[in-house]
């Protein structure tokens, strides 16, 4: 049976369909809306246009998981093509975790089937009446009972859809019993990769939405299909020997190096270097747990790597682990054992948790528990000290059933410390969303990423900086200057990345760094995106912090938390080194000069103006 | 072995994949006091035909990447000096 013909909308760039799925879960019923081209050229896709939806459609009073949030997700225009893991689509939506606009991005098979679906988005709005999985086949979306399913892992659920919607191929996202609870960190396991942060599973929970399977069999038009061929040729010859490291080591390939320099956080960030690293590190990956590398849609990389456990007490436990995972699960609660964090991983999965924030949480529990802060009575008998695997695996469990002090935690960050404000000096968060794998103490750029990045503390979007501030000969890492603009062209180009559709660990390969160069994006859509994509990523940069600007977001949300800068650094490479309010406020007035918000945080009339944002958001 | 006033030791790691190319996890120099950081650049060329620096490595000394480095090259070593090479970092 040969293919469909090509979806996309007449007079519509090429590389998009031009169409958007709304579905909406209350009245079980859908429609088709066109994508604008307008907004298209002025926000590229992904990231971009998803925030401009909900800019349009969730008012800063919308509860995370009220019937009203919406979820927005949406590809690039590179999103499926036949070029080289273009594999990634985005989602926006009100985050349960920091009770405010998230973004986030993720790979496997969904996005580049919702395309050939001839899709460019898909949102989801309302609440069913009774737990629900979708399907769409090319145009047809049904509504499924998935109440036989409730309470299963998201990893099962995924197993059962895709065997009811028997499509070979498919795409599928689902949630666990995590999401189903309302658990603040819920993630949404699509085809084994994740939207991660911010809660979304739990948005998903509240709408009584289990999981939604995707297949398209339609093309997608590309402008110019021999140029797009010939880049790809060249890209996966580049690639064979740039990330040649990532296909052997994955991103565990980090933690050896940053622990090295000093940024690997310790119990809970009390230190920055973890004196058992060589045990939990990459070779131990490969040499004892590696079974096979993972690779998402028409990636040549596959940088994804399934861990086994063969032996032990955890014997049996498999997990694709990442640098974040094993970073936060592992030397942040003290452990050594790396099987431990395969089985906390994949408890993680299954539950349907965000491993980073999970890990963030069992730390804090065991800070709190060391120092007598609570007892075995708030843990349920727990023995939560560091380094102890099973309070690891009892305690996300704790919180993933909403037991004990797991009740408080999966409430998030942001619940912790208003529920218990004495706490927040054992809080690594900014704006609710917990820290990533590094220790800003070590890399001051890192500290701005985290208080500037637009879904809370984040390396992604917050700009990662670390390579530059260490590699580039034009910064210190420990000193001020220079860091601002550096973390706003990381930030930039970030933006656009996550709107086209491509992994960012690719995007070397296509010329898409700070100064974009190329012609990718001219073969796929025909149109010459590729010198404007910074002022694109600029524009939308700061369309994001209108949105937060208009839930209330200002300077005081932009700073760093007490553990960074008041307490210096007590052992290891870094020993001694703080980030100071006053040198951090250097950072951020630099920062906010480059991005054309005044001094509190608040994008200008004229930075508005300068990104045509007045007339866009009009 | 640490060296007496007439050299420096210095400790060079292998961190992460490089340590494919050296088969071992670091090595300490001994070298003559006065010696600066081209004479590691110069011996891990020599040994493990490693080139530094490298826009395709990443290399410290002392936790300060060698472009940071006010001299360069130029920086004379002192005993107990740490120098790590790495693959390039990017966001995990």
């Amino acid at each position: 049976m040969g293919r469909a013909a090509p979806r996309e909308r007449k007079g519509m760039l090429k590389g998009y369909c031009g169409k958007v799925m709304r579905v909406n879960l209350t009245t079980r019923t859908t429609s088709v809306e066109p994508l604008k081209e307008n907004e298209v050229k002025q926000l590229l896709g992904g990231r971009g246009i998803a925030a401009k939806y909900y800019y349009d459609e969730i008012g800063p009073g919308v509860d995370a998981l009220a019937e009203e949030n919406k979820i927005f997700f949406f590809t690039g225009p590179l999103t499926g093509t036949p070029l080289v893991s273009t594999t990634k689509f985005q989602l926006a939506t009100k985050s349960p975790e920091t009770r405010m606009y998230l973004c986030s991005n993720c790979g496997g098979d969904f996005g580049p089937q919702l395309k050939q679906a001839g899709f460019d988005g898909l949102i989801v709005e309302g609440r069913a009446a009774e737990l629900t999985w979708l399907s769409l086949k090319d145009g047809a979306m049904e509504f499924h009972d998935a109440r036989p399913w409730k309470g299963f892992t998201s990893v099962k659920t995924l197993e059962e859809m895709r065997k009811a919607f028997a499509e070979t191929k498919a795409g599928a996202m689902a949630i666990g019993p995590a999401g189903e609870r309302l658990v603040r960190i819920s993630y949404i396991n699509v085809d084994e990769r994740a939207f991660g942060r911010g809660g979304p599973g739990a948005v998903m929970g509240s709408k009584n939405l289990k999981g939604v399977i995707v297949k398209g069999t339609g093309d997608i038009t590309l402008a110019d299909p021999p140029k797009v061929a010939e880049i790809r040729k060249a890209a996966v010859a580049d690639l064979k020997t740039s990330r040649a490291n990532h296909t052997k080591f994955g991103t565990p390939q980090y933690i050896e190096p940053l622990n090295t320099l000093g940024c690997m956080p310790t119990r809970n960030f009390q230190t920055g270097f973890f004196e058992e690293c060589d045990k939990i590190d990459a070779h131990a990956m490969v040499e004892h747990y590696l079974q096979k590398n993972y690779a998402c849609y028409r990636c040549t990389v596959a940088c994804g790597k399934m861990c086994v456990v063969k032996e032990g007490p955890y014997a049996g436990a498999r997990a694709r682990t990442e640098f974040e995972t094993v970073g936060l699960l592992g030397p942040n609660c003290g452990i050594s054992d790396f099987a431990a964090i395969v089985k906390a991983n994949q408890l993680c999965d299954e539950l349907g948790m965000d491993t980073m924030s999970a890990g963030n949480a069992v730390a804090l529990t065991m800070e709190l528990f060391e120092k007598g802060l609570i007892t075995k009575k708030d843990t349920m008998g727990i023995d939560a000290r560091f380094g102890n695997p099973d309070a690891l695996l009892g305690i996300i469990e704790l919180i993933a059933a909403r037991s004990g002090i797991g009740d408080l935690l999966a409430e998030g960050m942001y619940g912790v410390k208003r529920a218990r404000p004495e706490w927040k000096r054992f809080i690594l968060d900014v704006k609710g969303m917990p820290f990533a794998a590094y220790d800003p103490r070590g890399f001051t750029g890192n500290g701005l990423t985290n208080g500037t990045s637009n879904r809370g503390a984040c390396h992604n979007v917050g700009g990662w900086t670390i390579r530059a501030e260490l590699q580039s000969g034009k910064y210190d890492r420990y000193a001020l200057e220079g860091k601002g603009a550096l973390v706003k062209s990381a930030q930039d180009s970030r933006a656009y990345v996550d709107s086209i559709g491509m992994c960012t660990v690719v995007r070397g390969a296509f010329g898409f760094s700070e100064s974009p160069t190329g012609e990718v994006l001219e073969a796929v859509t025909g149109y010459p995106f590729t010198p404007r994509l910074m002022e694109i990523a600029q524009r939308i940069y700061s369309m994001e912090r209108i949105i937060l600007n208009r839930e209330g977001i200002r300077r005081k949300d932009d700073l760093l938390p007490e553990r960074i800068t008041k307490e210096a650094l007590p052992s290891g490479p870094t020993k001694g080194r703080i980030l100071t309010d006053e040198m951090y406020d250097v950072m951020l007035d630099e920062y906010y000069a480059l991005r054309g918000w005044d001094s509190d945080g608040v994008v200008t009339e004229a930075t508005m103006e300068k990104w045509g944002l007045k007339e866009l958001l009009a | 072995m640490k060296g007496g006033a007439a050299e420096v030791t210095v400790r060079v790691r292998y961190l992460s994949a490089v340590r494919e190319k050296t088969g071992t996890r670091a090595d300490d120099l001994r070298l003559p006091a006065g010696s600066t950081l081209a004479a590691v650049a110069g011996w891990l060329k020599l040994t493990y035909g490693i080139a530094v620096p490298d826009p395709s490595l990443m290399s410290t000394l002392n936790g300060y990447g060698w472009n940071q480095v006010p001299q360069g090259l130029a920086t004379e070593l002192h005993d107990g000096d740490e120098v790590a090479l790495f693959p390039l970092l990017s966001g995990g």
